[in-house]
């Protein structure tokens, strides 16, 4: 009995060794074509910039790239080009390395991975993205909320990017099909009560400062018959 | 699109040409770079029959007269009203803020014209009599400068942002001591005319500010200033103190970016001529300027700027050297009593967002809404000072004394942002 277990796992392990080392010319393959094309892509790219600092893309450009900017600082309007160029060289190395490994392998383990591969890619551009309007925004909203005086402006800030980084977490769990209905039901609740909490806060903490708002409003109405004395008045221009 | 709007604009320059054939030789040209209450203008111009010298109004046509501009145009002794078809954008919320490319269409006019002088006012016409046009345009037809920019009469807590920052800037990086380097009233040569209107003709003129004496200082000009007693009420058009720095400050930082290679190689500052007006101050103006009994309450300012010393650490980090970090930490557990931000640290930190705006540090919206409570320390710290002020002539020449003296600093840092960051 012994011997017949020990060679049913032998062949299962021959089997599965075997089926693995099918792969390996698909992903050699699959590497080498991402690798060609970076390269490709690189020096692409590279032409590019050259070509638009040339031309004075970026000054003829003028304005209009304000809005680019704006989200993206370190980018001038001819380095994002090249950028774009570079990625799509690698993008289209993805896509011909993942053809190479589709046609170099049948087994259902290279059609899985293939078939998941653009949703794994959909999934990076989701964090990536959501991870740059995160940064943005909290900043945004840190600096708006000191310049408002509000004294949990950090809070403020920090809620923002977590409220946004947690959206994009469920986006690209549910872009990669991972806990489709968990994921769903805890980011409803997770991101509600984010909402409320502030909301609670804001309200509950606003109940006072209305309070003395309109205490001091009386105080100024009734104090207003005074001779008071005269403020000058700032002027920023 | 660059190309057709020149295109257009030489058009347009040609046709105004051909229009007027020089109808004004030797006369003087005023300028107003906005729509105006064309009542209230003909009943300004009325009072100017008895004019030594011919003058022509010009100012854009209104939207609903556009077709026929000349029917706006009206004539009395020597002063003419001259409607032209000038676009006026969408203004921006500070209405007061001159268009470039409305300048430029008004110089080009008066060019065309043949005017010996063009005076370029406000829209809310209160430098528009006789005298002040007078008082501004006289150094330059006597020939003893090519730019003449107003000095107001202000008070001690009145046009901070210039005290503050535009004139001290100005003249550290270009030499001239201008005292409103903003100003919308000044005077400008026939020989100056075509140069200024060409600084606004490129795109990136085009959706700035004009700094006339920037210009004059890029060119080598000579610059005068004249007192201008008028008074113009500015109004932030609703918009907040970042929004205000983003309108103003943005387009100040653009153009030190544009002309970097200008200002590395100004050194020192040269005094302005200023020459005085004739014009007395009748009782009521001097009654309505006497100051007020007491100063604005500082400690909201300074709250502001604590404030953000507690929750922009982060943001600048990003911007500010270790130095000065660290003097604002110091400054920012001051008592208010002794709140006071010198002003070497105030200059290199204007000096240091301006590096930051050009190397894109960060968002440059971000980046100046980060520098507003920074400048409210500088205004509480003013204000607190204030009493103890000697002369506001004599603080601010030293204020600005102080942003010339870090000049180096400044360079250094510009030219080597990442080996030198103190």
């Amino acid at each position: 009995m012994w011997n017949q277990v020990g060679s049913t796992l032998s062949n299962s392990m021959a089997e599965t060794m075997g089926r693995l080392a099918s792969l390996l010319p698909g992903i050699l393959a699959f590497l080498l074509a991402v690798l060609l094309f970076s390269l490709l892509g690189w020096a692409a790219a590279w032409a590019v910039r050259r070509l638009l600092v040339a031309l004075h893309f970026d000054k003829r450009m003028g304005r209009g790239t304000e809005a680019v900017t704006e989200w993206s600082p370190h980018q001038t309007p001819s380095g994002l080009v090249a950028g774009l160029v570079f990625w799509a060289f690698v993008v289209t190395g993805v896509a011909v390395g993942a053809d190479a490994f589709g046609a170099s392998s049948n087994s259902r383990i290279a059609e899985g991975l293939l078939s998941y591969l653009p949703k794994l890619l959909g999934a990076a551009v989701i964090l990536l993205v959501g991870n740059i309007v995160a940064r943005f925004l909290s900043r945004g909203v840190l600096i708006g909320a000191v310049n408002m005086n509000l004294q949990y402006a950090r809070l403020l800030g920090l809620g923002m990017k977590w409220m946004v980084l947690v959206l994009t977490a469920a986006m690209a769990l549910d872009h990669l099909r991972i806990g489709e209905q968990i994921v769903e039901l805890a980011f409803g609740i997770l991101f509600g009560g984010i909402v409320l909490a502030l909301a609670l806060s804001v309200g509950l903490g606003s109940r006072d400062l209305v309070t003395r708002s309109l205490e001091r409003e009386t105080t100024r109405a009734a104090a207003a018959p005074a001779t008071l004395p005269q403020e000058e008045e700032l002027r920023h221009f | 699109m660059a190309k057709l709007d020149v295109e257009r604009e030489t058009e347009r320059q040609d046709q105004a040409s051909l229009r007027s054939q020089q109808i004004l030789p030797g006369g003087l040209v005023v300028g107003l770079p906005g729509v105006v209450d064309l009542s209230q203008l003909r009943m300004i111009t009325e009072h100017w029959s008895d004019a030594s010298q011919r003058i022509a109004i010009v100012h854009p046509a209104l939207p609903e007269t556009t077709a026929e501009p000349e029917s706006t145009n009206g004539h009395v002794g020597n002063v003419r009203l001259v409607a032209r078809d000038i676009p006026v954008n969408a203004p921006s919320p500070l209405v007061w803020l001159g268009q470039p490319s409305v300048y430029a269409a008004l110089m080009a006019e008066a060019e065309a014209l043949g005017a010996s002088a063009c005076a370029i006012l406000n829209t809310d016409l209160a430098a528009l009599t006789p005298q002040a046009v007078e008082t501004l345009v006289r150094p330059v037809l006597a020939g003893e400068c090519d730019l003449a920019m107003p000095l107001y009469r202000a008070g001690r807590f009145d046009g901070l942002l210039n005290q503050a920052l535009l004139a001290p800037v100005t003249r550290a990086l270009y030499g001239r001591r201008v005292q409103y380097p903003l100003a919308q009233d000044f005077a400008v040569s026939a020989a100056f005319l075509p140069a200024l209107r060409q600084s606004m003709s490129t795109p990136k003129a085009k959706a700035g500010l004009l700094w006339p004496a920037t210009e004059a200082a890029r060119r080598d000009r000579k610059v005068c200033q004249v007192y201008l007693p008028v008074h113009h009420t500015y109004t932030a058009g609703g918009l907040d103190l970042p929004a205000l720095l983003q309108q103003i400050v943005g387009p100040l930082f653009a153009d030190m970016e544009q002309y970097a290679a200008t200002w590395q190689r100004v050194r020192g500052s040269q005094p302005t001529v200023s020459s005085s007006s004739d014009m007395t101050v009748t009782d009521s103006e001097s009654d309505s300027e006497m100051p007020p009994d007491t100063s604005p309450d500082p400690r909201p300012m300074v709250e502001a700027f604590q404030l953000a010393q507690r929750n922009l650490q982060d943001v600048w980090s990003l911007i500010l050297p270790p130095v000065a970090l660290l003097e604002l930490k110091k400054l920012s557990r001051q008592p208010i009593e002794s709140f006071r931000m010198a002003d070497a640290l105030w200059a290199r930190v204007v000096y240091d967002f301006a590096l930051a705006y050009r190397l894109r540090t960060l968002s440059r919206g971000h980046l100046l809404g980060a520098m507003a409570p920074l400048y409210l320390g500088w205004v509480g710290s003013r204000v607190l000072e204030a009493e103890s002020l000697g002369g506001l002539e004599a603080r601010q020449e030293q204020l600005e004394r102080a942003f010339e003296e870090n000049k180096p600093y400044l360079v250094q840092r510009w030219r080597w942002p990442d080996r030198f960051n103190p």
